[in-house]
């Protein structure tokens, strides 16, 4: 198995969640978001996030609305929908059994 | 020196060096191929153009001027190559199917529905589907359709191949979650109410904090509006109940109809049930007796039909009611409509076919001498009516009727009677025998199935009060009628049992048919009248 192959898909799963936990607190925009998952180290490149972002809105989680921007053609600016508060809460508690889980099964060894 | 090329990326416009336009266009076609040209695919590739726009206007400005190499090779180590991009898995491409996913995701609610489940099938995964829905264990749901065949017989199977059609097979991601809905621990619908409650409250926590409810709406618009939220779980509930009574209904309907039709006794004919169709005669036999054996088969599939689609479709309604999936298959539908119109048109063809049966009419007639010379008065009876119990009355032919003597159908009827003055002096007896065929040969083959007898002891005629059909024939509307013939002077006594036979004698009392039974009555010039003295009978 490849190693660098695991290790991305590990990360994919996540991905998601993460950009719903970026936006929870207020709408951003785009580079706002690439901007703090940079700096949390989980996405390396910016083309990460675009299909992403489209899907989530697309699936009635996250919706945006158009900025004009002096310094370039307009933004979308994000923000969580109700389903998308939802879906976050449920992976939320998704992802803390799967923490539990991990540690659990590493405090047995 | 280099050649410099004027672009526009996402309306903002950059010059750019010839070998950076190129790196640059051949990115962006890269990406194009990688996201498809689907409404989705596009959509990112705007936004990521956009994002290119906005990281090439940070690093131009009044001094730098024109995009290089360099520039475009750190976007592109930026935003990442396609194979960087870490995209989930799909199971179909992007696009289209994302839209379908959508709309269903959207719809579902997280609510469960019931789907097939492809994944775990023996058949057509109808009970694991089932067995999802309800969270119940496949194999006992197996068992228990196996049972149902017990129950109510190969419908069981009928039963099974209406879910299989009518219920889809959970084919994405989205639909399999729905089908297994959240770990249940209590009955699933109950649960459906408690999520229909939430949602009421979900509704009305919305509407109060949303925009509208700040400006200060009417407290009698938002009291109405929780009040129709309200109605909704109300109705939901009583369309739980109403597919429920339409399952039952169209079940008890089905299994009415075929065992009357295969078997001859209906198998709830004891029951409370019985919707007014007697289910004691033999339909199949039943129509044997009007149609002529080569339309036979015809008419017996097409009532099938047409009886049995419209109890299917109530149970199919039934069920969709119940467990709320939604069904698009068209083509069934029409083809089963199709069908029932076939029946429909067959049968009314057959029908007026048979009337074919009904065009001519032939009568004959035969007179016989009543000895009665020697008496004064001819006294009338009939025999015991024999049949009276076994006859089905809600079945009319006509005149005729239809009773079950030992199992087997007998097509029998009133002989009508009248009287008559005779020219002569003697009693004479005129029988006529009509009945209607195809042809006049085949009326009068009709007719000759006709069977019809009477005595005669002393001065009593004993009629019977019956006429019957030769067995195996067809009723094609056979009547018998007699006129008997009473020379002036003599007299005949009506008894009370031939009251079934008489039909309209004329009497100079205009005393109407029922009333005339029980006396005596003498011919006299003007017609029939009353003798004065009442004769007991012997």
């Amino acid at each position: 198995m490849n190693l660098d192959n695991t290790k991305a898909q590990m990360r994919k799963g996540v991905l998601e969640y993460c950009i719903l936990l970026v936006i929870e607190g207020k709408p951003l925009y785009a580079s706002d978001i690439i901007e703090e998952l940079k700096e949390s180290k989980m996405i390396v490149v910016e083309g990460t996030l675009y299909p992403l972002l489209t899907r989530l809105k697309n699936d009635g989680l996250l919706s945006y609305k158009w900025e004009e921007s002096t310094q370039g053609p307009p933004r979308k600016y994000y923000e969580l929908t109700e389903e998308g508060r939802y879906f976050l809460n449920e992976m939320g508690e998704s992802w803390n059994e799967l923490v539990d889980a991990v540690r659990m099964i590493k405090e047995h060894k | 020196m280099k050649k410099t090329f004027t672009i526009n990326i996402s309306g903002s416009v950059f010059h750019i060096d010839e070998d950076a336009y190129e790196k640059l266009q051949k990115y962006l076609q890269m990406l194009n191929r990688h996201f498809g040209p689907a409404a989705e695919g596009q959509e990112i590739l705007q936004d990521i153009e956009a994002r290119i726009a906005e990281i090439l206007l940070e690093n131009t400005n009044n001094k730098i001027e024109v995009v290089t190499n360099d520039m475009v090779d750190k976007v592109i180590a930026r935003m990442g190559k396609p194979e960087d991009f870490m995209e989930p898995e799909e199971e179909e491409p992007l696009g289209r199917n994302r839209a379908e996913e959508t709309s269903q995701a959207g719809d579902a609610k997280f609510r469960r529905r019931l789907y097939r489940d492809g994944d775990s099938r023996v058949l057509g995964g109808v009970c694991s589907g089932m067995a999802a829905y309800f969270n119940m264990d496949t194999v006992i749901l197996r068992v228990i359709f196996f049972l149902l065949f017990f129950l109510i017989g190969p419908f069981n199977i009928l039963l099974y191949f209406i879910l299989w059609i009518a219920v889809p097979k959970a084919k994405t991601t989205a639909q399999r979650l729905e089908m297994r809905g959240k770990e249940a621990t209590v009955s699933n619908i109950e649960k459906s109410i408690k999520e229909e409650m939430n949602e009421v409250g979900e509704s009305y926590n919305k509407f109060m904090n949303s925009p509208s409810n700040e400006k200060g709406q009417s407290r009698i618009e938002r009291f109405g509006d929780m009040i129709t939220s309200l109605l909704r779980v109300v109705l939901r509930v009583i369309v739980l109940v109403f597919g429920s009574v339409l399952i039952i209904g169209g079940i008890a309907a089905l299994i009415g109809f075929v065992t009357s039709m295969a078997v001859g006794h209906s198998f709830l004919s004891g029951g409370p049930w019985n919707f007014g169709w007697n289910s004691e005669i033999d339909f199949a036999a039943l129509i044997n007796n009007f149609v002529s054996p080569g339309a036979y088969i015809i008419s017996l599939v097409s009532i099938s039909i047409l009886v049995g689609i419209p109890i299917l479709l109530i149970l199919f309604i039934g069920t969709k009611l119940l467990f709320r999936y939604k069904t698009n298959n068209r083509l069934i539908g029409l083809g089963t409509f199709g069908l029932w119109l076939i029946a429909l048109i067959t049968l009314i063809v057959v029908s007026v076919n048979q009337v074919s049966n009904f065009a001519k009419q032939t009568s004959q007639t035969t007179t016989q001498k009543v000895d009665c010379t020697q008496c004064k008065t001819l006294y009338l009876e009939t025999t015991d009516d024999l049949y009276e119990s076994l006859i089905d009355n809600e079945i009319n032919l006509d005149r005729m009727k239809i009773a079950m003597v030992n199992g087997k159908e007998k097509i029998l009827g009133h002989p009508r009677f009248t009287i008559e003055k005779s020219n002569g002096n003697e009693f004479l007896l005129l029988i006529k025998k009509e009945s209607r065929g195809r042809n006049i040969d085949d009326a009068q083959l009709n007719a000759d199935q006709i069977n019809y007898n009477f005595a005669q002891k002393d001065s009593t005629v004993i009629f019977e009060p019956y006429y019957f059909l030769k067995d195996n024939a067809r009723w094609r509307n056979q009547e018998v009628s007699m006129i008997l013939k009473v020379p002036v002077g003599k007299s005949v006594y009506l008894d009370e049992r031939m009251a079934g036979l008489i039909s309209n004698i004329e009497n100079t009392e205009n005393m109407w048919d029922g009333d005339m039974i029980g006396k005596t009555w003498t011919m006299t010039a003007d017609g029939l009248a009353l003798k004065q003295e009442a004769i007991l009978k012997k």
